[in-house]
């Protein structure tokens, strides 16, 4: 697998353990809880994603140094800009929706939750394309 | 709007490789600027490579690029 690929898998399961747990706790309480909360496990939620992908990625360039140390070359790119590609429309999708929900009466606070969740899910996107791009191949 | 012909790319890498004294993957990643998976997904035909890649494939193995690489259709 390349190493490229494995960081994808390392980012969007991440992504889905530690943003799915946010965002859980944040339906199962229905926001009924003081908003500092929130913002602790916002900031909590970054932090730990962050050391999750950077204590993986060490591990994982540690277990093959050789792929690791291979930099990207032309198929890497060219997945990597499909990618993106088709996160980008999506993540435009979600970031109109969430402006439209200001006509529902969304507070502002909710509408910074959402544009979050827009970013997470587009993140979610780019990662797996990204794997579906290393794993279906044709696309040279 | 014109039809894409259908049809695919297929090559000879493996055989090449296998007379070039068993030259691995990751030898051929290596002298072409590729990794060795990308050189696996060209080889398996789940990657087509850019044209200076595939001058460059040839290149290392002296063929004209008419002999590593074929269109299938």
């Amino acid at each position: 697998m390349p190493f490229k690929e494995k960081i994808a898998w390392i980012s969007v399961v991440t992504t889905i353990l530690v943003w799915g747990g946010y965002f859980g706790f944040m339906a199962v309480t229905g926001q009924r809880m003081p908003g500092q909360v929130y913002m602790v496990g916002f900031v909590g939620a970054v932090i730990v994603q962050t050391i999750l992908v950077v204590v993986a990625s060490i591990v994982t360039a540690v277990l093959a140094p050789k792929d690791a140390s291979a930099g990207s070359d032309e198929r890497d790119r060219e997945i990597a800009r499909r990618a993106y590609s088709i996160a980008y429309p999506v993540l435009l999708t979600l970031i109109v929706c969430v402006a439209a929900s200001m006509h529902l009466g969304v507070t502002p606070r909710d509408m910074a939750y959402e544009i979050m969740a827009a970013i997470v899910v587009a993140e979610i996107v780019h990662y797996g394309a990204q794997i579906v791009g290393y794993r279906s191949g044709r696309h040279g | 709007m014109a039809k894409p012909p259908t049809g695919h790319v297929v090559n000879q890498i493996r055989l090449l490789r296998f007379m070039a004294s068993e030259m691995t993957q990751a030898e051929l990643g290596d002298r072409i600027g590729l990794t060795r998976q990308t050189v696996a997904a060209i080889e398996a035909g789940k990657y087509s490579p850019t044209l200076e890649a595939a001058f460059r494939i040839a290149q290392v193995f002296g063929k004209p690029l008419d002999e590593v690489f074929q269109w299938e259709g």
